[in-house]
């Protein structure tokens, strides 16, 4: 018996300290998500795509590819790329440029904080025919 | 036997103050004072065309915590079906579209029909056609919100 009594102390203590124990600050790091917009313009016409960027980061946008089909020739009709917020039924942008295709990012936004963003495309009047087009967006 | 029982009595009563100091330990855990949302104090108003099985979404901005209202205030149309609903819903902008939190089936009216607390952040009211639409109608409706 007075193992049992012994046994339960144990037990009891080891219990108790364990909500004592401290867990150590972790870091966190922020690895950047990718999200790819695509879609159909067609002249005079406008979309816009909406993302969250977790934590406050470096936000990139890149029209990479603008087609006539699929699997078509490219254009190089410069289409009105911007950045912005959500607003009312479409994008409120802040910032803008009319780009071609390109390998480097044509916005960008270095310190983004945390929230919900939006990408416009929209024809800036040098369409004559649907395009087919696809926007890389890396953000935090 | 008078032994074994005192023994017994003591390995209880171990155990019980034990359990009970751990309990106190876990009782002393705070909680963080929870903020009241702020009342709804902007009112925006909207209207849209939606089609046979469409959809369409409305962004707003809080800048805080705060109260939501969505009212579906209108549907205008030729041929209405009786008991016109409609799917209204709170959400956030997500890629192409609005992805709502909360959603229901509601006939218009003068009082919110959806209501929620938000914020701070992007958010947007999403209304579709809920299956009883023969005919393309125009559609109000308002959200209130901080």
């Amino acid at each position: 018996m007075r193992m049992l009594v012994l046994a339960l102390a144990v037990v009891v203590a080891t219990g108790c300290n364990k909500s004592n124990t401290t867990t150590s600050p972790s870091t966190t790091s922020t690895t950047p998500s990718t999200e790819y917009f695509s879609g159909t313009l067609s002249p005079t016409a406008s979309s816009f795509y909406s993302f969250t960027v977790a934590s406050q980061g470096a936000v990139s946008v890149t029209l990479a590819s603008e087609t006539t089909a699929k699997v078509g020739p490219a254009v190089s009709s410069p289409i009105a790329l911007g950045l912005g917020v959500p607003s009312g039924f479409g994008c409120s942008v802040s910032s803008s440029a009319d780009v071609t295709p390109g390998l480097n990012a044509q916005l960008t936004n270095p310190s983004s904080a945390a929230g919900t963003y939006c990408i416009s495309v929209a024809d800036p009047g040098t369409l004559s025919a649907d395009v087919i087009f696809v926007v890389r967006i890396v953000h935090t | 036997m008078f032994a074994s029982r005192l023994l017994c009595t003591l390995a209880c009563a171990v155990g019980t103050l034990g359990l009970a100091a751990c309990g106190k330990n876990s009782s002393t855990s705070t909680t963080s004072p929870s903020s009241l949302p702020a009342d709804a104090s902007v009112s925006e108003s909207f209207s849209s065309p939606l089609n046979v099985g469409g959809t369409f979404f409305y962004s707003f901005s809080m800048a805080a915590y705060g109260n939501v209202a969505v009212t579906l205030t209108n549907i205008t149309g030729s041929d209405l079906p009786d008991g016109l609903t409609l799917n209204v819903g709170i959400g956030r902008p997500a890629g192409t579209t609005c992805t709502p939190s909360l959603s229901i089936a509601t006939a218009p009216g003068d009082t919110p029909q959806v209501t929620g607390s938000y914020g701070p952040g992007v958010f947007c009211v999403v209304i579709s056609d809920s299956g009883l639409l023969t005919a393309p109608v125009k559609v109000d409706a308002a959200v209130a919100h901080s």
